[in-house]
């Protein structure tokens, strides 16, 4: 045999072991390279609490601002860059405001012929001896009709969003007594004191629109916060027997369609050139100033409803 | 303009100052609570009582209102007489 | 006047007035009221758009008994009913294809309100697009953005919760900037009627006292509207809002609602500012370079995403950006060429939720590109929808999309200083466009063996089995072809549009 290597040498080199592999007589990775069967990983059950514990301990540690140097200055630059911002736009805004002319200058461009016709021809035009309620439910009505329907989604989204489900009912209602408020003696009686008191005044404000200063949002506004009042003193008991959900949508929908049917008849006909059939009447007088009085009531009753649902819905999630 | 204009301007910027850099949230709305009766007043001195009646309901009253609700709802303040109620729904 | 003139503020109070019965309805009559108020809503519009093609020039509509600075009004051209029409098309489509999903995937009892929504959205949209007087474009913005945001978050699950306050919040942001630029215009200005304002404008820019409240209040405008039709630098709302949402939703958002506000800025920018003021300030700049980057970023981003519905969320980011730099080119050709990309990607993009929403429903409801694969064959008409809406985002002959990146190209070349970098970024976006529209058509023509088709709990849908649904991506098909074959007619009338606009 002529061999350049002796067997003890041969036997070391890849191409020998090669060869016994090759040849089945040994395999490399027996004994060596042990493909042990795996056992079945055992996990502990946990209980709730304890996995919602360790995620907050993670969460924590992760947030945590000492520890996370990226996080920390991450947050200084955000803090810095916001303040930086923040004072860029009031600069901004006030060099700005320094190249208008001054508040209640005569020169200024507000003062033309548009706030000129609603000062001189406001009273005749509309019957309304408070201007603003006669430029937002006559001029532009047509704003004011966006605007309530404004109210009137944003309830509608606030509903989706808080309304509880017919199936999670039972469980509010079980646990529905937290939210009632204590009888608290000294509230109840401030309540029944004022609550009457802030209604009449509010269906004062709201009648009286286009007479005095004040109309349906503000009058609506004060009727909310009136029921709001007496559902937070007596509790939900006793405002569910007259203003369910169902009461919510027949009053809004009454409301709005009223709005809406007595609008189009005046856009149609101011439109058309058709004289329009509704009186404008006595200058101060409560039944006057045609279709104010009327679209003041239906803003109102939206208003008010639109915050009694929200409060109802924040505090509650059901009627 | 009046010096009581100009005191309820400073007022305003304090206020619209510290409802931003307020750490407890309930504060900032009790802060933000007096910034709209703030507004309210100076309404009524630029003559829109309009204005002035709508901004005290809505801004001081119902807003504040559905603020401390949505915090009560999501536990961020303390509410008195938890600890007896705990007990009761125990009992 | 006659009868006809009418329709537009029909439209407007029927749209309103529905808005509130669906409330107190049940939800199936009010699904059916829904579906029957946008068709009338469509044929109102498209006799007011036959109406204008006849007599050729628009006219002003007043909303109740006193002319225009003292009351509202609408105005009607040609490119107002056209769009209105478009709009209405466009969305009674999404509804029909979205059907099945609005009923599984919202809880029954708050289905009606979900049509509550959609018919104020299509109320403001409306008012949006024919409006004539500023402020009561600002008042329907307001309704267009609480509706979205009830849109989006009607399917509570956690994501749609958290997309929806990240869209309120961005969204009213815009708003806030939109009034601030509202209220300067009126204080420097005294109007708020559109006409008015820019008479007004032309002779204070002339005197050139006012220049840097104008800047501002033009910027803020520009920057709000920005922000709520998602240009790229503020999209970070739009993936999670269109890709969680119920499908109708997300057709609705991307196509519709975003356009709304784009059509607004037109609107400002040609009937307001004036589009020579606008030209000359820099504004156009801004928009133009935002535009670009949006082209290229929201391509890089939707190629990055795994998930079907994010991808095509972020593919919106891209085509929003095209429309941005057509603006900002300064032309006539270019604006003419972005109106042309608002009706073809509208078109498109709701076209693709919707087929993207029969591809998962035979995925085992899973969005993940792995286990899409094949899911064409499983559902053909879903696959044959998606392959049309990828082939007219890249750009292929016969669909919209080619129509508008050729109108894009055209455009370009009448601007010298912007040519080179539109054309640069326009071909980097289309091979970006191909590259992960094609990678998904492919991947959904990928047969897979039966072992996997168990294994994915896959299932097959013939269209047999859902008639409404291929009947609506058939028109949805047919509409894309309309606008790409077709074009010449549209791009006429656009530009007779444009014209009257001045």
């Amino acid at each position: 045999m002529s061999r350049l290597k002796t067997k003890e040498e041969y036997e070391k080199t890849i191409g020998f072991k090669f060869r016994r592999w090759l040849y089945g007589e040994e395999d490399p990775y027996i004994n060596k390279v042990e493909m042990v069967k795996q056992h079945h990983r055992h996990v502990e059950e946990k209980t709730i609490t304890e996995r919602m514990h360790e995620k907050q301990m993670h969460r924590e540690y992760t947030y945590d601002v000492n520890r996370n140097k990226v996080l920390k200055t991450y947050s200084m630059l955000y803090r810095i860059a916001s303040v930086v911002f923040v004072i860029l736009i009031a600069a901004l805004l006030v060099y700005n405001v320094s190249w208008l002319p001054k508040t209640g200058a005569a020169e200024k461009a507000v003062n033309n012929e548009v706030p000129q016709r609603y000062i001189e021809n406001g009273l005749q035009e509309t019957g309304a001896v408070n201007i603003v309620t006669g430029m937002i439910l006559d001029y532009r009505a047509f704003d004011t009709l966006g605007e309530s329907h404004v109210l009137f989604i944003a309830t509608i989204t606030v509903l989706i969003l808080l309304r509880n489900n017919k199936k999670k009912a039972t469980i509010a209602q079980i646990s529905d007594r937290r939210f009632e408020p204590k009888n608290d003696s000294i509230l109840q009686l401030g309540a029944k004191i004022l609550v009457p008191v802030i209604f009449v005044f509010g269906i004062y404000v709201v009648l009286n629109g286009h007479i005095s200063p004040g109309g349906g949002f503000s009058g609506g506004a004060i009727i909310g916060a009136g029921l709001i009042l007496y559902v937070s003193a007596f509790g939900f008991e006793k405002t569910e027997k007259f203003f369910t959900e169902r009461t919510y949508k027949v009053i809004s929908f009454a409301a709005l369609a009223t709005y809406c049917i007595a609008k189009s008849y005046s856009f149609y006909t101011g439109a058309n050139h058709i004289h329009s059939i509704i009186p404008l009447g006595q200058p101060g007088a409560i039944l006057s100033s045609g279709l104010i009085l009327i679209l003041n009531i239906c803003v109102g009753m939206v208003v008010a409803c639109t915050m009694y649902t929200f409060y109802v819905m924040f505090r509650k999630g059901d009627f | 303009m009046t010096v009581f204009q100009i005191i309820l301007l400073v007022f305003l910027l304090v206020c619209a100052i510290a409802v931003s850099f307020s750490k407890n949230l309930l504060n900032s709305i009790l802060i933000f609570m007096s910034f709209s009766l703030i507004m309210s007043i100076l309404w009524v001195c630029l003559e829109s009582p309009d204005l002035g009646i709508t901004e005290a309901a809505v801004g001081a009253g119902v807003t504040s209102i559905l603020f401390f609700a949505t915090l009560k709802k999501i536990h961020a303040i303390e509410v008195e007489g938890t600890q007896e109620e705990a007990e009761d729904e125990q009992a | 006047m006659q009868f006809v003139q009418n329709f537009p503020f029909f439209c407007i109070i029927l749209t309103l007035f529905s808005g509130s019965v669906c409330a107190v309805l049940k939800s199936k009559p009010a699904r059916i009221v829904n579906t029957i108020l946008i068709t009338i809503v469509g044929i109102l519009n498209a006799c007011v758009l036959a109406f204008e093609i006849k007599t050729g020039e628009s006219y002003t509509y007043m909303m109740g008994h006193f002319p225009a600075p003292w009351g509202n009004e609408i105005r009607i051209g040609v490119l107002e009913a056209g769009m209105a029409l478009f709009f209405c098309v466009i969305m009674l489509l999404s509804m029909l294809g979205g059907k099945h999903k609005v009923l599984t995937e919202i809880a029954k009892e708050k289905q009606n309100l979900y049509y509550v929504l959609v018919n104020l959205l299509l109320s403001s949209l409306i008012a949006l697009v024919y409006t004539n007087d500023i402020f009561t474009a600002y008042v329907f913005v307001e309704i267009n953005t609480i509706s979205a945001c009830g849109l989006i978050m009607i399917r509570q699950n956690g994501r749609t919760i958290e997309a929806a306050v990240r869209y309120m919040i961005m969204s009213l942001l815009g708003s806030g900037l939109l009034l601030m630029g509202i209220c300067m215009l009126y204080d420097i200005t005294g109007h708020l009627l559109m006409s008015n304002i820019k008479q007004t404008l032309e002779a204070t820019y002339a005197s050139g006292k006012l220049d840097v409240p104008l800047l501002v209040s033009v910027a803020f405008m520009c920057i709000g509207l920005a922000i709520k039709s998602a240009l790229f630098p503020f999209h970070a709302w739009l993936p999670d809002a269109y890709g969680y949402s119920t499908v109708s939703s997300a057709a609705i958002l991307s196509s519709l609602v975003s356009k709304g506000y784009i059509f607004l800025l037109i609107k400002i920018i040609y009937r307001v500012v004036g589009f020579e003021i606008f030209r000359d300030t820099h504004i156009i700049n801004v928009l133009f370079i935002f535009g670009l980057c949006g082209m290229i970023f929201g391509s890089v981003s939707a190629i990055r995403e795994n998930d079907i519905r994010r991808m095509i969320a972020f593919s919106s980011v891209a085509q929003i950006g095209y429309i941005y730099m057509g603006i900002g080119l300064g032309t006539e050709v270019g604006m003419a060429a972005s109106i042309f990309h608002i009706l073809s990607h509208a078109a498109t993009k709701s076209m693709l939720f919707i087929a993207a929403i029969g591809l998962t429903e035979v995925s085992d409801g899973s969005r993940h590109f792995i286990k899409l694969t094949g899911a064409g064959f499983r559902n053909k008409i879903a696959g044959l929808t998606f392959m049309a809406g990828s082939l007219s985002m890249v750009g292929v002959p016969i669909f919209a999309g080619f129509i508008s990146k050729l109108l894009f190209a055209q455009a370009a070349t009448v601007n010298k200083g912007k040519m080179l970098p539109v054309l640069i970024c326009l071909g980097i976006s289309t091979i970006l466009n191909a590259i992960y529209f094609m990678k998904t058509v492919i991947r959904i023509y990928t047969p897979i063996d039966d072992k996997t088709f168990e294994e994915n709990k896959c299932s097959v849908i013939k269209a047999r089995q859902v008639p409404l649904y291929t009947v609506t991506c058939i028109l949805f098909i047919i509409v894309n072809v309309v606008l790409g074959t077709m074009s010449d007619p549209i791009m006429d009338l656009i530009t007779k549009g444009l014209s009257m606009f001045a």
